[in-house]
Formats: C-alpha cells, sequence, structure tokens
C-alpha cells in the first residue's frame, strides 16, 4: 500500500480537516490518477460540486518543484495540492 | 542561491528599506523597485483586508530559478531583493518588495517587471480577502497546471 499525503491550499483547505488529506493507492500511479482517486474521496465526502474544478485546475508539487501529471507515484509520498496562484 | 539575491517569505511587516540597502553596487547606476500594498477595492467589492498564505519552502525555490533566470536575460550583474508577506495585512500593508539594481535604467525596469510578473504567474501563493460586509473570499489566480 502506497500512502500519499496531500497537503492542501488556498481555496482547497476547506475540504481538509487540518489541511492535509490522505489517500492510500493500491499500486503505483502517475498523477493524473492520482488526481481523479483525490476527486472522488472529495466528492464522496463533500458533495460540492466545486470541487472537480478546483482540483483540475490544480498543481501538484513538492518542495522544490511543480509536478507534472504523467509523474509516477511508486512510494509513500508527501504532496501539495497548488490551485491557482496569486501573489503579489 | 546567488550571493547577488535575498529572496524571502516574512510574516514580519517589510521593511522596504532593506532592499534598497541590499541591491547597493559601485558599478550599477540603475535601481528599480516594486511595491506591492493592500488596496480598498476588488471587483467593486470594499477589501478592509488580506491574508496571505504561501507554500513557503516552494515560493523560495521559485523566487531563487526567477531571479536566476531574470539575471541570464538581463545581466549578470544583476542584484535582486525579493520578500513576499505571509499572513494577514491590512489596507495599505506591504505585501511584496522586489529590488534590484543593473549598470542601466533600461534593463532595471525591464528586470524588475518581469520579477513581479513572473512571481504573479508561478509562486504558490494566495491571498483570501475580507470585505466590509464580513465575506471572505479566495482571489481568483493563474493556474500552475498544463494538463
Amino acid at each position: 500500500m502506497i500512502k500519499v499525503e496531500i497537503q492542501m491550499f488556498g481555496a482547497l483547505k476547506k475540504f481538509s480537516e487540518d489541511g492535509v488529506v490522505e489517500l492510500e493507492l493500491k499500486e503505483p500511479m502517475n498523477l493524473g490518477e492520482v488526481r481523479t482517486a483525490l476527486i472522488t474521496k472529495l466528492n464522496n465526502q463533500f458533495h460540492d460540486e466545486s470541487i472537480k474544478t478546483l482540483i483540475n485546475t490544480s498543481a501538484f508539487g513538492n518542495e522544490n518543484e511543480v509536478l507534472e501529471d504523467d509523474a509516477i507515484i511508486k512510494a509513500s509520498a508527501q504532496l501539495a495540492l497548488l490551485p491557482p496562484v496569486c501573489g503579489g | 542561491m546567488s550571493e547577488r539575491d535575498y529572496v524571502a517569505i516574512e510574516s514580519q511587516p517589510i521593511d522596504i528599506s532593506k532592499g534598497f540597502e541590499f541591491i547597493q553596487d559601485d558599478a550599477h547606476g540603475g535601481i528599480c523597485s516594486f511595491i506591492g500594498t493592500v488596496r480598498n477595492h476588488n471587483f467593486g467589492r470594499e477589501v478592509v483586508s488580506i491574508d496571505y498564505e504561501a507554500y513557503e519552502p516552494l515560493a523560495i525555490n521559485t523566487f531563487k530559478n526567477i531571479c536566476a533566470t531574470a539575471r541570464k536575460r538581463f545581466g549578470e550583474s544583476l542584484k535582486c531583493y525579493v520578500v513576499h508577506y505571509n499572513g494577514k495585512l491590512g489596507i495599505g500593508g506591504v505585501s511584496i518588495a522586489i529590488f534590484v539594481s543593473l549598470p542601466h535604467r533600461s534593463e532595471a525596469f525591464d528586470a524588475c517587471r518581469y520579477i513581479i510578473e513572473e512571481i504573479k504567474h508561478k509562486s504558490p501563493i494566495w491571498k483570501k480577502e475580507t470585505y466590509t460586509d464580513g465575506e471572505t473570499d479566495w482571489v481568483k489566480g493563474h493556474a500552475l497546471c498544463q494538463h
């Protein structure tokens, strides 16, 4: 089992209790598949129509870089889900 | 990080005098700065404050990369100072301070503009506005994903 901890930011935080959502993957997946699994989990939990749009406009990342959806998650990992940004 | 860059996310009020001090260079005759502040309105709503949230490690890394790219584009001697605030600010509060210096003004203007635009589009920072009626909303931004 691969455990993925996803730190949520901005408008995504309301879909987590403490800013983090955990997923358990049965096998290695790319981030596009992780994204789909996350949408399914949060839809079941919150029944909020904005979830799918918000997650689909967000990028996965880690402390060093923004990750592409074809990146493979092979082992337990800590990720961040980054909604559209607006610094400055 | 280049010794010619200073980048940070701070939760204390930004002291812009430090930026002016950092980018001093005897070979540079052009200094440009951009200071971002909280304004009292946005899209027709009266704003009373903004809460800034940053994913700090990635934001710092992004600032470093933006400064490095600016150095390649506008001049190897470029000095950069980039500090972004994290936390709550009232109207007039300084959310970001950017100072750059280069030998000549034209490149300094271009580098400063480049850095703020890149930060707005690429840095993992979000802001939640609070309005006079007490409501709050996250400001819509630029997607980092390309799927």
